[in-house]
């Protein structure tokens, strides 16, 4: 953008961007004041030469949504896929920094990348159920973690089900496959298995750009209901959804962590003028 | 016209020429055979006619038709036929005559001119015989023990029962010699292996040796029981024969042991011949060759084919499937990957003559020759493995079908969406469960593409199995009820190969010419079923991953 | 908010299992991912390792025929003489390199263990009276015949014979002494005046055995000898007849009569041979005297058949070794003795020749001590040895040519020369140069392996082969290449969805016909088909096109209702009624032109101006393997084509230009390289195809390029041949070459064509 940016400009977005929160009762969140359930310490990430992360830190606060936005190619879903190691499949991709689960780097010689992948389960952009039954994917992390009583598999199917809102939609057809879902019920499916299992944290990569609207509201209103079980990491490429579901925001600029803070903080009155001149849509 | 020609009109429609020319090529290809193969079963006509001969002299002749052609009269000439100089073409008919023992050439070309009017006589009677091709004649009269049971017009009503009984003797005879005499040879031979292998270790002692003498001589009793019966029934079937007299007017006696099949073409109804047409071809999909493979069926051929590929798929199928799944799946990416795939892929393209010098060299001389000398070393020096087999043949077409697989396998690989990989690897499996859970499941019908892909290729494939394990006529099939049932080590029959032998080895290329087109009907069927159905799997395939990843 | 999840109030308790359970199913999990790793990793590499182990044996097969020539001398021995030493004569070793034989002048023959020397037995030929040993002759060396000359003028013909039995599972070799023609020595020539011959010769050969004697004084005497066996009695009758010839005014030196016993050479010792006629025994004729030796002032020191006495090896004083055979002259029609190659030359006169038993080697021993090993057929020398410091005085090489026994000059120790030589005949100009074969009249490509003789001379030249493997592809080709890239472009580009759909199948399926069917149509249907109706292809070619073109020109005039009844992309449709008229129309005029034109029969009219055409011929293999190789060609090509990106086409004909001028100007050039590669992968598939070529063809290796004859290719002929041919000879492994030459050539030009492909691919992706 080579437009500058004028006071007026400004002021007029700033307004505007005050105006997502119509909910004028929440409060200023603080960082510091939250429990930590994942640390990043200065983490850089690179592809074969090219650098796409550059020494990242950060707290994620337990228990809260946090939201991460930025341009394309900013590199908000390379992290999110560096707190499950997913990046670790992808060839010439190399990790400096340290990203700690309570405490414990992931990185660490020896973790089992499996057991970590239980414990942050991953929602991604495009819902990708397994060609199987709508039953088989929600009971497949379960029966890799050994489960094999029937009555638990469908004790814990159903109240994943019911978690994600779909219990009373594919009751009667739970053994049909799973692509006959639409789109939001396929991603509502796809939340469904990935807490099955219990995770801890939950990380959602763009989880509602290719919903429509009606189910990207069902499916941030699920957000909003997790969020009280478990730690949620959510990127997005639309800020109003960043600004309706999140408690805290990153903003991410080239491989930078520019600005992260309480949500209505930094929407409302970014410390960054680059974090403003994005949030205004000034950037391209 | 200019505009017309300048428009380029002309070019696109030249160009559709090409595919017109191609597709009737493929058609006209698969009528010939269709038109030529199921033709043979039909229970042609048989002509009574004459045919003056060059010197003038009149003789009766009697056959089927089996093709006319026009050609130039100065062709014929040259043949030294007796035409005139003023005529241009002529048409020749090549008529089976059959009797071959009695005229010593059962084909013969007459040419129109030369030949009389041409009639259909009801009683003219066809026999398909055990040996020497078909007898065209009529039936005169019907003997038993020698001494005349039936003459003239009830010889044919007398003779469909007695034929009945002399079949099921010689179905009996042929079950004793077949199946108890080839198993009783079967053990005997196996007693002296047994014996040969104690002699070669060293363990030979008195007992053994009783035991052997034991083993030999209850079998050897076992023998002659059946050899008595034999004995019995040959002498039994040979009681009946027929007297028939040929177009020339001899008689001649055939004994009603070397008949298989008598009918009357020219007195048949249309149901009737259907359903002698529907039994000639049961028996030749199920019926064993006769006289050097030139008549009766192909059994062991399809039988061999088939076991063939069931062995082959046993093989090439693990390994296709591990091939792709390491390509595609495990191995590290990058340019030395991607020349390993390209000279896997190529060598598909590689000619499959090669690969049988490869399996003759490699697998027979080489794996075969170590495989007797450590298992086998009591039938040495003659080869149990070391010499060419259903086993090496189709390792052999493991080898070439194996790109087939692979390709296949890797392309379904490819298809499959990596979010459906990534979903399952997020909820913590490892990457062989995600693989063996949800991709290769996924993968499936792709390798059943591929796999069937290669079994069609491996049907149609003659050149390499030439050098490593099929035969023109094997004795025993590669299965049967002797221990261990399935004899990897013997040589079989093969469809394909049966077709070059018959066609262009055999004694009686002109006899054997319409069961080579039935015998090349049976493999173009089952080749052009296998690959319709790779294809629509393939297709259907690739319709549902399309919608997928829209 | 409460619609969702109303259950979710109440805090959840794990239903997972235990943390231990869980621990403890995450090692098994881990070692079963390893396990699924590493059987994947395995198989994978195993299966690859599998088809480079193709490569890998095929190489070690052919790798032997590379192999240089060994010879060494790897020990030696001296076998103890007679009571009074004399002179050796003649060596020999029998086939299991276990007994030798040295025969001395003293008629003794004494047999020895080969390998220490040791004395086995000790034999002596009757000899007359007080009578010495003063000429001896042998004849080639698989017949183990000799003739001792003696000093009364008699002569001893004796054969050897090594009995074999096997005592206690053993092999034991005993030599044993016969004689064939009676066992007193024999006189020769009418005339009963004794003469001490100088030169001896005794043939085995067809029709009986030859006898053949010469004098200093340059006389010659002959006879011939025919046994018959008793069936009555079993006794074996001779019956001898005596002639002579004329005097060859020089001293004989040496005496040759070959195995047809229809040619007498004598070499008198200027080293002119003389070369008698003795078909006619009663008048032998004096055909021709050929000087052998070339150098002024060198004579010939030594002369000898090779196996079969087809051909002559002479060495000469002046080192040189040269082979000659009789070549028929054209315009007299008479055999004449002609050299056909040198060899390299020793460094001293050549004294001694030993030729090898089952092919056309020989070694040969010169006055410096020095043995050569050469081989005629790829006219090499293969080694120099040497061996003594004394001249070479007599060698004797065993049966299956690897062991050798020399003895020199200097003193009566025999050497043993371990060869290991076992396939000398295929140099690089055996296998792809001309050669002069034996029997024939110029050097020629020929390719004729075996025969059931062992003196039969194989040739081994791969020119006929490779020859024929590309005549047929090029002839398929030349069918296939139009037709499968125009309708390539045709369905890619103008052809309706709905018709591709049923086309492409349709095509693939001709794919998947077996090549066992196509040749055996060709070879039964076809080949007699077109013979009888050769116009056919003139007519068909000329009328389908202009058929074609003609339909289309209607087509355009024809009123437009009609002619949008049917959409764009059909015309291939349309035509194939059009074409299959235009087809009857070339049947049924053929019989019409070959009366009109080619005076009743194409085929003797071709022959008459002297096309010589086989009824299985490269035209029927074309067509054949041209229907084999146009799907191959025709799915890759449309894959090219289909794949132009869209938005290059639609700029060409958003600029105005006609469908065909945007194919002809964007899709052809962009796709060019694809269907280059279409062509390439075609043509490798033309040249391995086998059965094809093995039912279509004549089979005849010949070296031509006409289109009415037939040919052989290289797979075909692994097919025919590889499997009556004995593992490990030399035969055998050329196959494996040929089969080599085969995959490396196809496996070169597939790789190739896929590399341009998947550049083409990445160029498309980024248009």
């Amino acid at each position: 953008m080579n437009q500058i940016a004028t006071p007026e400009t400004t002021a007029r977005h700033k307004g505007m961007n005050a105006g997502l929160f119509s909910d004028t009762t929440r409060e200023h969140l603080s960082l510091a004041s939250e429990e930590v359930a994942i640390s990043v310490e200065n983490l850089d990430l690179y592809y074969g030469n090219a650098k796409a992360l550059k020494s990242v830190s950060m707290n994620i606060a337990k228990k809260r949504v946090t939201a991460f936005i930025g341009p394309s190619g900013c590199g908000k879903s390379t992290l999110l896929r560096c707190f499950n190691r997913m990046n670790d499949l992808v060839d010439g991709c190399r990790i400096e920094g340290s990203i700690n689960l309570h405490g414990e780097n992931i990185y660490a010689k020896g973790v089992d990348v499996a057991e970590l992948r239980r414990k942050i389960g991953m929602v991604f952009q495009k819902p990708n159920p397994f060609p199987k039954s709508i039953y088989e994917n929600v009971a497949y992390g379960l029966r890799l973690q050994g489960v094999k009583d029937k009555n638990v598999l469908d004790q814990v199917v159903e109240s994943s089900l019911r978690r994600v809102a779909l219990w009373e939609e594919v009751k009667d057809r739970l053994q049909t496959n799973a692509f006959g879902l639409s789109g939001g019920q396929q991603q509502r499916l796809v939340i469904a298995r990935a807490i099955a299992i219990e995770p801890e944290v939950l990380l959602l990569d763009e989880p509602t750009s290719a919903l429509d609207p009606i189910s990207t509201t069902k499916i941030e209103e699920l957000v909003e209901e997790l969020k009280e079980q478990y730690t949620i990491l959510i990127v997005t490429h639309n800020m109003q959804q960043a600004a309706r579901v999140s408690d805290f925001t990153a903003y991410m600029y080239l491989g930078e962590l520019i600005e992260y803070d309480d949500t209505k903080k930094l929407f409302v009155s970014p410390d960054k003028k680059a974090t403003e001149d994005y949030i205004t849509g000034r950037y391209g | 016209m200019k505009q017309w020609w300048k428009s380029g009109s002309p070019w696109i429609w030249l160009n559709g020429g090409a595919v017109s020319i191609s597709i009737i090529m493929v058609f006209g290809l698969l009528a010939l055979i269709l038109v030529r193969g199921f033709g043979h079963f039909w229970p042609h006509a048989v002509i009574s006619t004459t045919y003056m001969q060059a010197n003038g002299e009149q003789v009766r002749v009697i056959g089927e038709l089996r093709k006319s052609e026009t050609l130039t009269a100065q062709s014929l000439r040259e043949a030294g036929i007796p035409l005139p100089e003023e005529q241009r073409v002529a048409t020749r008919h090549l008529l089976k005559l059959g009797n071959r023992d009695v005229t010593g050439k059962d084909f013969t070309y007459f040419v129109a001119d030369f030949m009389g009017d041409w009639s259909y006589p009801r009683e003219i009677t066809v026999l398909e015989r055990r040996e020497w091709g078909d007898f065209y004649g009529e039936p005169v009269r019907l003997l038993q023990d020698g001494q005349t049971v039936a003459e003239r017009d009830v010889v044919w009503g007398e003779l469909q029962p007695r034929l009945k009984r002399s079949n099921a003797l010689f179905e009996e005879i042929r079950g004793i010699e077949r199946g108890a005499i080839g198993n009783i040879n079967f053990r005997l031979e196996r007693v002296r292996l047994d014996q040969r292998k104690a002699e070669l270790r060293g363990t030979m002692t008195p007992e053994l040796e009783r035991e052997f003498a034991q083993r030999r001589e209850s079998l050897n009793a076992e023998y002659a029981v059946l050899q008595q019966r034999l004995n019995e029934l040959l002498q039994e079937v040979r009681r009946d024969a027929l007297v028939m007299r040929v177009a020339d007017g001899r008689e001649v006696t055939i004994g009603l042991n070397a008949i298989v099949n008598a009918w009357q073409p020219n007195n048949m109804s249309i149901p009737s011949k259907v359903v002698f047409y529907v039994k000639s071809f049961y028996d030749f999909i199920f019926g064993y060759p006769r006289e050097a493979n030139t008549e009766g069926g192909i059994f062991p051929a399809i039988f061999g084919t088939v076991v063939m590929v069931l062995v082959m798929s046993i093989i090439v199928t693990p390994f296709g499937v591990l091939a792709a799944i390491y390509l595609r799946e495990y191995a590290r990416q990058g340019p030395l990957l991607k020349a390993i795939r390209i000279s896997v892929y190529n060598l598909a393209g590689v000619p499959s003559i090669v690969f049988g010098v490869f399996g003759l060299g490699f697998f027979v001389y080489v794996l075969g020759g170590a495989i007797d000398s450590a298992f086998y070393p009591e039938a040495l020096p003659a080869p149990t493995f070391g010499t060419p087999g259903l086993f090496w043949a189709s390792l052999t077409l493991a080898l070439l079908t194996l790109p087939v697989v692979i390709v296949s396998t890797e392309e379904g690989l490819s298809r499959i969406p990596s979010t459906i990989r990534q979903g399952s690897l997020a909820l913590g499996a490892t990457k062989g469960e995600t693989l063996w859970k949800v991709v290769v499941p996924l993968a499936t019908p792709a390798m059943m593409t591929g796999l069937i892909l290669a079994i069609a290729r491996a049907a149609g494939e003659v050149a390499p199995l030439m050098l490593v394990g099929v035969v023109k006529l094997a004795p025993t099939l590669p299965i049967d009820g002797n221990f261990p049932f399935i004899h990897l080590e013997r040589k079989i029959m093969h469809l394909g190969f049966h077709i070059y032998d018959v066609g262009f080895q055999s004694p009686h290329a002109e006899a054997a010419e319409a069961l080579v087109y039935a015998t090349a009907l049976i493999l173009v069927l089952l080749i052009v079923a296998l690959n319709l159905t790779a294809i629509t799997i393939r297709n259907h395939l690739r319709e549902k991953y399309r919608a997928e990843s829209d | 908010m409460s619609a969702i999840a109303p259950h979710s109030a109440a805090p959840r308790q794990s239903l997972l299992p235990s943390e231990e359970k869980r621990e403890k199913l995450r090692r098994t999990r881990k070692f079963r991912d390893g396990l699924s790793r590493y059987g994947v990793g395995t198989g994978g590499l195993g299966v690859i390792f599998a088809l480079a182990l193709i490569f890998m044996y095929l190489f070690y097969e052919t790798f032997p025929l590379l192999k240089p020539v060994t010879a060494e001398v790897v020990g030696s021995y001296s076998v103890a003489g007679d009571e009074v030493p004399s002179p050796t004569l003649h060596l020999t070793v029998d086939r299991f390199e276990e007994v030798g034989g040295r025969f001395s002048e003293s008629g003794v023959i004494t047999f020895f263990d080969a390998r220490t020397g040791r004395i086995l037995s000790r034999q002596q030929v009757p000899m007359p009276e007080g009578a010495t040993v003063t000429s001896f002759g042998r004849s080639e060396s698989r017949k183990s015949l000799f003739a001792y000359g003696f000093s009364d003028g008699s002569i001893m013909p004796v054969k050897v014979d090594y009995q074999l039995t096997y005592p206690e599972g053993r092999r034991v070799i005993t030599p044993q002494l016969s004689f064939p023609l009676g066992e007193s020595p024999l006189n020769l020539g009418g005339d009963e005046t004794a003469r001490q011959f100088a030169a001896i010769e005794i043939v085995d050969g067809r029709g009986g055995y030859v006898v053949a004697a010469g004098t200093a004084e340059g006389d010659i005497a002959m006879a011939l000898f025919s046994t018959s066996t008793s069936m009555l009695t079993g006794t074996v009758e001779i019956r001898r007849q005596d002639f002579n010839l004329p005097n060859l005014g020089a001293p004989v030196r040496r005496l040759l009569v070959n195995e047809s016993l229809r040619d007498l050479f004598a070499i008198d010792t200027s080293g002119v041979l003389h070369h008698f006629d003795i078909v006619d025994r009663n008048n032998p004729r004096l055909v021709g005297k050929v000087d052998l030796i070339d150098a002024s002032g060198a004579t010939v020191t030594a002369a000898e058949f090779l196996v079969g006495s087809r051909s002559l090896i002479v060495g000469g004083s002046d080192g040189s070794v040269s082979q000659w055979i009789l070549v028929r002259d054209e315009a007299s029609n008479a055999q004449n003795l002609t050299k056909i190659r040198s060899f390299r030359p020793h460094a001293a006169a050549i004294t001694f020749i030993e030729p090898e038993h089952s092919r056309k080697g020989f070694l040969v021993g010169d006055a410096s001590g020095t043995v050569g090993v050469h081989y005629a057929t790829s006219s090499v020398t293969l080694k120099f040895i040497d061996v003594a410091d004394a001249p070479i005085n007599r060698m004797a090489v065993s049966p299956i040519n690897r062991l050798a026994l020399v003895e020199s000059t200097a003193g009566d120790a025999l050497m043993m020369l371990a060869i290991d030589n076992p396939h000398p005949q295929t140099s690089m100009s055996g296998l792809w140069g001309k050669v002069w074969y034996e029997g024939r009249d110029a050097p020629a490509y020929i390719w004729q392996s075996s025969s059931a003789d062992d003196a039969f001379e194989s040739k081994l030249s791969l020119v006929p082969l490779s020859i024929g493997t590309l005549k047929a592809a090029l002839f398929a080709m030349l069918l296939a290449t139009p037709l499968a890239i125009m309708g390539a472009i045709y369905a890619a580009y103008f052809m309706s969805a709905p018709m591709r759909k049923i086309v492409k199948p349709s095509i693939e399926l001709m794919e998947a016909l077996p090549t066992v069917i196509l040749g055996f149509l060709a070879g039964i249907w076809l080949a007699p088909y077109i013979e009888n109706n050769l116009p056919i292809l003139v007519i068909g070619a000329v009328l389908i096109p202009t058929g074609i073109l003609a339909w289309g020109y209607l087509w355009s005039r024809l009123p437009a209702a009609f002619r949008n009844s049917v959409s764009a992309g059909w015309e291939a449709a349309i035509l194939i009624p059009v074409v299959l008229l235009l087809g009857w129309v070339s049947v049924s005029l053929s019989p019409w032109a070959e009366v009109t034109f080619f005076n009743g029969s194409m085929r003797q009219w071709l022959t008459d101006i002297g096309i010589p055409y086989d009824q299985r011929n490269a035209l029927i293999v074309g067509l054949a393997m041209g229907f084999a190789v146009i799907p191959t060609i025709f799915s890759i090509a449309e894959d090219a084509v289909f794949n132009v990106p869209r938005h290059l086409t639609q700029g060409s004909l958003a600029l105005g230009a006609t469908p065909w001028q945007t194919v002809m100007g964007v899709v052809l050039l962009t796709a060019s390289p694809g269907i280059f590669s279409a062509v390439m992968i075609g043509f490798g598939r033309a040249v391995g195809e086998t059965m094809i070529v093995l039912m279509a063809s004549g089979n005849s290796p010949i070296v031509d390029f006409s289109i009415f004859q037939g040919m052989r290719t290289l797979a075909a002929n692994i097919a025919v041949e590889l499997p009556e041919t004995a593992v490990g000879s030399t035969h055998f492994r050329v196959l494996f070459l040929s089969a080599l030459v085969l995959l490396a050539f196809t496996f070169v030009l597939n790789t190739a064509a896929e590399v341009v492909r998947q550049r083409l691919r990445k160029r498309y992706a980024s248009l």
